[in-house]
C-alpha cells in the first residue's frame, strides 16, 4: 500500500495519534495539516498546511477566511478552498444546538407522543423515546416486544442503540393495540428489564407508557411501578 | 451504483453546496458529502445508515471512537473526518472568544465549556492562573466518573505544590447532563479548596460544564471562604 502513496505511513500514524488522544495530542500545524489529508488526498500537506498558518495566522482564522484568499495558497485551488469552507460549515453547525425536536416534560406529552408512535398498529412492538437533559426528543427506536423478553437482542445492544443516541433519560411505550390498558406480565418484564439495564448505565429512567384502545397508562404516574 | 454515476453525483453535491450553502442541503446531503472526502464506496447509502442509526450528524460526532470504528464501512479515515469536526469547534469558539484571563464568574465559565467541547465522557481538570488571572496550565486529573477522586487529592497537591501559581480552578463536564452540583460534588470541592488553602493557594472557582448551561459554585457560595476578605481579582456575574 505505502508504495501507491509515499505518503501513506506518515498520514496513518498521524491518524492513529489523533484517534488516540484527541485535540490536546496536537499542535494546531498538525491538525491543519491532518485535516488536508481529505482535500488533497496525493500531495504532501505539511507545506500548504504551513503556508496557510503564515498566510492567516491560526486554524481558526483560516477556517474562517474568504474562499478566494484560500483559492491562493499554493496547493489549494478552488477545492481545497471549498472543502474548507465545508469543515468550518460542521464546526459552527456542531455548537447550534437545534430546538425544532419536541419537548416531552409532562407525562400528557408523553403519552401523547406514545400515541402517535402506534396510532393504529396492532403490533406488539416498544417504542424507546431516547431524550435529552432538557427533555427534547432525540431519538425514537421501535423494537419488537418478543425480542426483548426472549433475548433476541441483548442487553448490551440495547444499551448502545440508547447511548448513541446520547440520552439523559429514557421513556419506553408499550402497545396493546386494541386492548385495555392495564399492565399484564411481559409489560412488567419488559419494565424490569429496561429498569435494570438504565441504572447500570446511568441513564433516568422516566417512564413506562401503555397505550391501548386510544387510550395511555402511565405506570410512574399509578405507581404501579417504583421508578428510582 | 456505477463509478461513473457516483462521480457525477458528488461533483452535483458539491455544486449544489458551492452555490447554494450549507443550509441549503439536507442532513443526509451532508453527511453523503463529508463522507465522499474520506471513501470511495457508496457514500449515499452510508450516510444513509448512519443517519438512521445516530439520528443527527451531532450525535453521530460526539461517539466515542472506538464504537465508531466498529460500525462496518466507517474507514479510519472516516471516522477521523467525523471527529475533526468538534475539534474544530473547539478552534472556532476559542478564536471567537478569546478567553486566556479568567477574572470573572462569565470567562471561567465560556474558558472551561470551550474546553470540554466534543469531550466524550466525564473529565475533572485543574487549571493554574497567574495573580492576573491569565491561564497558564491545565491538567487532566480524572476521567470516568468523578468518584474517582480519591486518587485526585494527590494529584491536586502534587499539581499544585509543582506550580509557581497560587491561584487554581477546577472544572469538570456532565456530558448530556445539567449543570447541578451533586452532594459528592460539594464535599470534594470543599475538601480540595481546604488542601489547597493548607498549601499557600486557594481555589478560585469550580465550574461545572452541562450541555447548555455552566454553574459556578462560587457564584452560588458553595465555596469555603477561609480568609477574611473575598478572593480579590474575581467576580461573580
Amino acid at each position: 500500500m505505502d508504495s501507491k502513496n509515499p505518503h501513506a505511513g506518515h498520514r496513518s500514524r498521524m491518524r492513529k495519534r489523533f484517534l488516540a488522544s484527541g485535540y490536546d495530542a496536537l499542535y494546531e500545524h498538525e491538525l491543519l495539516e491532518l485535516l488536508l489529508f481529505y482535500a488533497r488526498p496525493v500531495v504532501n500537506t505539511n507545506n500548504i498546511a504551513h503556508a496557510i498558518t503564515d498566510e492567516f495566522g491560526s486554524l481558526g482564522k483560516a477556517l474562517s477566511a474568504d474562499k478566494d484568499k484560500l483559492c491562493e495558497i499554493d496547493g489549494m485551488g478552488s477545492s481545497g478552498a471549498l472543502f474548507m469552507k465545508l469543515m468550518y460549515d460542521f464546526g459552527t453547525s456542531y455548537l447550534k444546538r437545534s430546538h425544532n425536536n419536541e419537548t416531552l416534560n409532562t407525562v400528557k406529552q408523553l403519552c401523547d407522543c406514545i400515541s402517535e408512535q402506534f396510532s393504529s398498529s396492532q403490533a406488539k412492538i416498544c417504542n424507546i423515546l431516547c431524550l435529552s437533559s432538557q427533555s427534547e426528543l432525540l431519538r425514537s427506536i421501535t423494537l419488537p416486544v418478543d425480542d426483548i423478553t426472549n433475548g433476541s437482542i441483548s442487553q448490551k445492544e440495547l444499551a448502545a442503540m440508547i447511548l448513541k443516541s446520547g440520552a439523559f433519560s429514557v421513556c419506553i411505550g408499550l402497545n396493546h393495540g386494541n386492548g385495555l390498558t392495564l399492565p399484564n406480565d411481559v409489560d412488567y418484564a419488559v419494565t424490569r428489564i429496561f429498569a435494570e439495564l438504565l441504572s447500570a448505565v446511568g441513564i433516568v429512567f422516566r417512564d413506562c407508557i401503555i397505550y391501548g384502545s386510544e387510550n395511555c397508562f402511565s405506570m410512574r404516574s399509578s405507581g404501579a411501578f417504583s421508578f428510582r | 451504483m456505477a463509478d461513473k454515476d457516483k462521480k457525477l453525483r458528488r461533483e452535483l453535491l458539491k455544486k449544489k453546496y458551492s452555490n447554494n450553502g450549507f443550509d441549503a442541503l439536507t442532513e443526509e446531503e451532508k453527511l453523503e458529502l463529508l463522507l465522499s472526502y474520506s471513501c470511495t464506496g457508496d457514500t449515499a447509502q452510508l450516510a444513509k445508515e448512519l443517519l438512521s442509526e445516530y439520528g443527527s450528524i451531532n450525535s453521530l460526532a460526539n461517539t466515542d471512537v472506538q464504537l465508531l470504528m466498529k460500525e462496518k464501512n466507517v474507514s479510519e479515515q472516516a471516522a477521523v473526518l467525523i471527529k475533526l469536526i468538534p475539534c474544530l469547534s473547539r478552534t472556532l469558539y476559542l478564536e471567537h472568544f478569546k478567553i486566556t484571563t479568567l477574572n470573572s464568574t462569565d470567562s471561567a465559565k465560556s474558558f472551561f465549556t470551550s474546553h470540554f467541547i466534543g469531550t466524550v465522557g466525564e473529565q475533572l481538570i485543574i487549571t493554574a492562573v497567574n495573580k492576573r488571572f491569565r491561564v497558564v496550565n491545565t491538567k487532566v486529573l480524572a476521567f470516568g466518573s468523578p468518584s474517582q477522586t480519591y486518587a485526585s487529592y494527590r494529584d491536586i497537591a502534587d499539581f499544585a505544590v509543582k506550580s509557581s501559581c497560587t491561584v487554581f480552578f477546577m472544572a469538570h463536564n456532565h456530558p448530556q447532563g445539567v449543570s447541578v452540583p451533586s452532594d459528592s460534588d460539594i464535599l470534594f470541592t470543599k475538601n480540595v479548596s481546604n488542601a489547597l488553602m493548607r498549601l499557600g493557594s486557594v481555589l478560585a472557582d469550580h465550574i461545572i460544564i452541562g450541555s447548555d448551561s455552566a454553574f459556578s459554585f462560587r457564584e452560588n457560595s458553595l465555596l469555603p471562604d477561609f480568609s477574611a476578605s473575598p478572593l480579590k481579582g474575581y467576580t461573580c456575574k
